[in-house]
């Protein structure tokens, strides 16, 4: 099954952290997801400058003007973070377990043993299918503690679903 | 007690085996699920108004509305007796080859089958009505929600063989057969009065401990100061502070006496199918919990009952978690030491007690080593018993570096982990204390958490996650490598033991 690159050996298991590990083991995401989530952020804030001029044309106090520069700077920064936290994104295949890292300012790491796996699946809305895109769900039979992949090319995220049903079945524990 | 019910007549369906026999309930049920209260109600009703009309201002002519009033109320109780009558009728339940069949419902036909390996609890209750009448019923909880099983109301003696034939069906799929079989001919009310043999008695909580225990908490001491403002504030006449404290104080009293009322002669058994539980003041509830579906444990003790060395354990118990309520998952609403370890002991008998007790801490005027020896029979390992705090001999425990202090003043010196053989242990709490207890092979999956002040400090937090319920172990602030190391050890250490167990 493992035809990644995925640490498969018993004892030559590298341990997994919060930093480092730019090794082959971990995997990025797609930075197409950054350009989807960009649209996202600028459609909103878009419509939000455009609602503060239109309101600045009629009422003709300074104060919509003021929101609207506000909003232009939230603008910017939004997708300087959007292009941080989609970078921070990564992934990786474990003997036993899958690995999920998200968040730059606040990190988290998911670890979640495919034995424990109930479920995995893939969703993709309008705006990711443009863009190829989809995400990769785990299921677990704790509510809280499955993870999410976001922004895997369609491919990708079609094998990984398969593999990680693959191994579930195989590895697969009761409660 | 009336006529013995069960046997009704064969259906008109053939029985393909001879296990699978249609039963009825007991014909007294539908008046008691909810007749009885209708009839009452409408009896309340006619006196009333009898009383009104034959009061000392007869406006009506006598004799004619008497005699209408009269007939109404025949004619609907003869309705009721036999809508009664009916709904026995069409209600039966069968225990099958691999499903427990009920059907119910006259206008409305139900069937519904629930799957002996769904189950997930089989509970026994007994309404203060029911309880009179010497019936109880038996609840099946099944996997999923929405799927339970009720079966109300049976003998008393019947339902408890109903019960445990389906926990021995729900434990072992392969032998349902042969279970169903042998357990069939057994005579079901040789001794009629008699509670079955029980198993053996692991705790009983006597009600003057319960009561103390209860006035014992934080929640007492804001009511007791919440009372004189309500009664100042009713006195003076401020509206404000009466809505204000009024409602809140009913809530939670309200609560706090439910609590009472639920966990009343709570008494808890062992034997070979699980643990089980009974208690409960009005309604006697009978639960059944078997033991490997427990995920998780919490220990935990309100400041008041360090007085007393009390603890509380509840347990995260897979599928009844959210859905029921948290009724379900307390396994000891308050016991001494001793008890709580003999119920660890119950429910988790591979997990190191030693790790747990030091975690517990040092009681008020209680030797750790004492209840050492008790709990667990060999002395031999009481090095932590020996410490005048509780702070002392915690080798085991890895604990928070000393800069977590910025995030956490008053916890830190207690807050850590201890890896046992069975089971990873957290301890916490400065005022309440906690341990929480999750089995290595129960552990769904690990967080690793780090914000920007954790950050600066090179600390972690650990979260492991269980099935949903009251016990949500955690490590924060711990050591970045620590943490990390936690992860990386624990997630072997949970396959490990997961191919054990299976």
């Amino acid at each position: 099954m493992a035809d990644t690159g995925a640490v498969t050996s018993e004892q030559g298991w590298e341990p997994v952290a919060l930093y480092g590990g730019q090794g082959p083991q971990w995997r990025g995401v797609s930075p197409r997801l950054a350009t989807a989530r960009s649209i996202i952020v600028s459609a909103v804030c878009a419509a939000l400058v455009l609602a503060a001029v239109a309101l600045w044309g009629l009422l003709s106090s300074p104060w919509p003007l003021v929101a609207a520069v506000v909003v232009v700077g939230a603008w910017l920064w939004l997708l300087w973070l959007v292009r941080r936290q989609v970078a921070a994104i990564s992934w990786s295949e474990q003997a036993e377990e899958l690995v999920v890292r998200r968040g730059r300012l606040r990190r988290t790491l998911v670890s979640v043993p495919y034995g424990r796996l109930q479920l995995a699946d893939m969703q993709s809305g309008p705006l990711a299918r443009h863009f190829g895109l989809a995400s990769v769900q785990i299921h677990t039979a704790s509510p809280h503690s499955g993870g999410s992949i976001p922004g895997l090319p369609v491919a990708e995220a079609e094998a990984l679903r398969a593999r990680l049903t693959e191994r579930g079945e195989s590895q697969r524990a009761g409660l | 007690m009336s006529d013995p019910a069960p046997t009704g007549p064969p259906v008109a369906e053939p029985a393909p085996v001879d296990a699978a026999r249609w039963r009825r309930l007991h014909p007294l049920s539908p008046l008691l699920r909810g007749g009885l209260a209708v009839a009452a109600a409408g009896a309340w009703l006619v006196s009333n108004q009898v009383d009104a009309w034959l009061g000392a201002d007869s406006q009506l002519p006598d004799g004619r509305p008497l005699l209408w009033l009269g007939l109404a109320a025949g004619l609907g109780l003869l309705a009721l007796v036999a809508g009664s009558w009916l709904s026995w009728r069409v209600s039966r339940f069968r225990i099958g080859a691999s499903t427990l069949e009920v059907r119910t419902g006259l206008v409305l036909r139900q069937h519904r089958q629930v799957r002996y390996d769904r189950i997930q609890a089989v509970d026994l209750r007994r309404p203060l009505l029911a309880r009179l009448a010497g019936l109880s019923e038996v609840h099946v909880q099944a996997a999923g929600s929405g799927s339970d099983a009720r079966l109300a109301f049976l003998p008393h003696p019947e339902a408890t063989e109903v019960r445990r034939t389906l926990m021995a069906l729900a434990g072992r799929g392969d032998e349902r057969d042969s279970l169903v079989a042998r357990s069939r001919p057994e005579p079901v009310r040789a001794a009629p009065g008699v509670p079955p043999p029980a198993g053996e008695t692991v705790v009983r909580v006597p009600a003057e401990r319960l009561v103390q225990a209860w006035l014992l908490r934080g929640r007492t001491l804001g009511m007791v100061l919440a009372v004189p403002v309500l009664l100042w504030g009713l006195a003076t006449g401020r509206g404000g502070v009466v809505a204000a404290v009024g409602p809140t104080l009913l809530a939670v009293g309200g609560n706090a006496a439910k609590e009472l009322v639920r966990e009343w002669n709570f008494h808890l058994r062992r034997d070979a199918a699980g643990i089980h539980v009974t208690r409960g003041l009005t309604e006697l509830t009978s639960s059944s919990v078997p033991v490997h579906r427990i995920q998780a444990l919490a220990l935990r003790q309100p400041l008041p009952w360090r007085l007393a060395d009390w603890w509380r354990i509840e347990a995260n118990v897979a599928g009844v978690g959210t859905e029921h309520g948290e009724d379900d998952s307390v396994l000891l609403p308050v016991g001494t030491r001793l008890e709580a370890l003999a119920t660890l002991a119950v429910v988790r008998p591979s997990s190191d007690l030693h790790a747990v007790l030091d975690g517990l801490g040092n009681g008020l005027g209680n030797g750790l080593g004492d209840g050492l020896g008790h709990a667990s029979g060999d002395g031999t390992a009481a090095g932590p018993g020996s410490g005048p705090d509780g702070s002392a001999g915690h080798a085991a425990y890895v604990t928070v570096p000393p800069r977590a202090t910025w995030l956490s003043p008053l916890v830190r010196q207690r807050h850590g982990y201890a890896v046992t053989e069975g089971a990873l242990v957290v301890r916490g709490g400065r005022l309440r204390r906690w341990v929480e207890v999750v089995p290595h092979a129960r552990v769904q999956s690990l967080r690793l958490r780090q914000g920007p002040v954790q950050r600066r400090l090179r600390l972690a937090t650990v979260e492991l996650l269980t099935t949903s319920g009251p016990a949500r172990p955690r490590v924060c602030h711990l050591d970045v490598a620590e943490a990390t190391r936690l992860l990386n050890e624990q997630v072997r250490r949970s396959s490990r033991a997961r191919e054990r167990v299976h």
